[in-house]
């Protein structure tokens, strides 16, 4: 595997990196609106540039309850392809201590995690010089029948 | 399990703004300090700045960044296409900046013996003789009236590769950003020269506008002046 540039974060005791190749943007905490009726999995809704973003709250998606308030805690913006129309769109990942960009060398160790039906997934599990670094994949955040509630109704009526 | 960094403290018997004291921002006796030469580079400065940011965020942050995250960003300025607009007659034109090389005062036009048509003459641009065309002739427009403002009217200079043509309109408008999505096509009653010569419309200012495209405009003259 060539070197990747990860972004890290930090939820709970967990350092969390994601590739940069999959970050659209990194925008501060918002005031999230909670969307009634929605899925619980679902922090709620913000509008960034005139576009309703969904966003999952990673800190309570693990069980660390909600994200604190803190002035590193951000929303990292991952594109995702809606399965619906094929669009893509922008899903939120709200998350503390998003403060470091860091390159992991090519041939780092790595060891996969079994991942449980239903729960997300953080993906590889890598040791770098400062201990565990887990390799959260966007794909596997959420098992594939929510994600396609994530993104109903399609875009032109949610606009 | 707490980032390396978080956990770098000053030197024993130094206030945590280190810094400021034994650091370059004061005496610069702090023993960490000549194996990182300046104080930015130091671990115990980064872990100040991380706790900082691990700080709870101050009142009416939240609903700050809410508030402008929601408004809609400017046009990316890649799909903006410059635009001079023009005043024939009574209709609006309008045309690429990069076909442009200059506009100027009306000069006067040196015509040409036995030759009529879209031709108007020679013009004297700074030193060197430039075909000047009628535009209302190739757009199709009815002749000229007498001008109701000649002060206003100018000559537009333009290009294409070694080509060089001057053309009389009766006022310029404004340079202007057009974002490529506003162009419309241009209606399909437009029976006129200007129909064909025209790239699409778009609207400004209330005003419909015709925005001609160069490299037809350019075949034009080069097939009627033959």
């Amino acid at each position: 595997m060539v070197a990747m540039l990860v972004l890290t974060f930090q939820i709970g005791s967990e350092r969390i990196g994601l590739d940069i190749q999959t970050v659209r943007e990194v925008v501060p905490q918002v005031r999230l609106k909670p969307l009634a009726g929605g899925p619980p999995w679902l922090a709620g809704v913000f509008v960034f540039r005139g576009m309703v973003v969904p966003v999952l709250d990673l800190h309570d998606l693990t069980g660390h309850g909600p994200c604190p308030q803190h002035l590193s805690s951000r929303i990292i913006l991952i594109p995702q392809t809606d399965p619906n129309t094929g669009f893509e769109r922008l899903l939120g990942l709200l998350t503390s201590q998003v403060s470091e960009l860091r390159t992991l060398s090519s041939g780092f160790s790595t060891i996969s995690q079994a991942l449980t039906p239903g729960g997300i997934g953080f993906g590889m599990i890598i040791a770098d010089e400062h201990g565990i670094l887990r390799l959260l994949d966007p794909d596997k955040l959420l098992p594939p029948a929510d994600r396609e509630r994530l993104w109903y109704p399609p875009p032109e009526v949610l606009r | 399990m707490i980032p390396l960094a978080t956990l770098a403290r000053p030197p024993a018997g130094t206030p945590d703004d280190c810094w400021n004291h034994v650091g370059v921002r004061g005496d610069r006796s702090c023993p960490l300090l000549p194996p990182v030469v300046h104080c930015q580079n130091c671990a115990v400065f980064s872990a100040a700045g991380r706790r900082f940011l691990d700080a709870p965020s101050p009142p009416g942050y939240l609903d700050e960044w809410t508030e402008r995250l929601a408004v809609p960003i400017e046009e990316d300025a890649a799909d903006l296409l410059g635009l001079l607009i023009f005043r024939l007659a009574d209709e609006w034109f309008a045309l690429p900046l990069h076909a442009l090389v200059e506009v100027t005062a009306s000069k006067p036009i040196h015509r040409v013996p036995h030759r009529a048509g879209i031709l108007a003459g020679l013009v004297n641009i700074r030193g060197e003789l430039t075909l000047c065309a009628h535009l209302w002739k190739i757009l199709g427009l009815p002749a000229p009236t007498v001008a109701k403002a000649p002060h206003a009217e100018r000559m537009l200079v333009v290009r294409r590769d070694s080509e060089r043509w001057v053309l009389m309109v009766d006022s310029i408008e404004q340079v202007y950003r057009l974002p490529q999505a506003e162009i419309g096509t241009a209606p399909a009653t437009v029976g006129r020269a200007s129909g064909h010569l025209a790239r699409g419309v778009f609207a400004w200012e209330n005003r419909a506008v015709g925005l001609l495209d160069e490299e037809r405009l350019f075949e034009a003259l080069r097939v009627k002046l033959r």
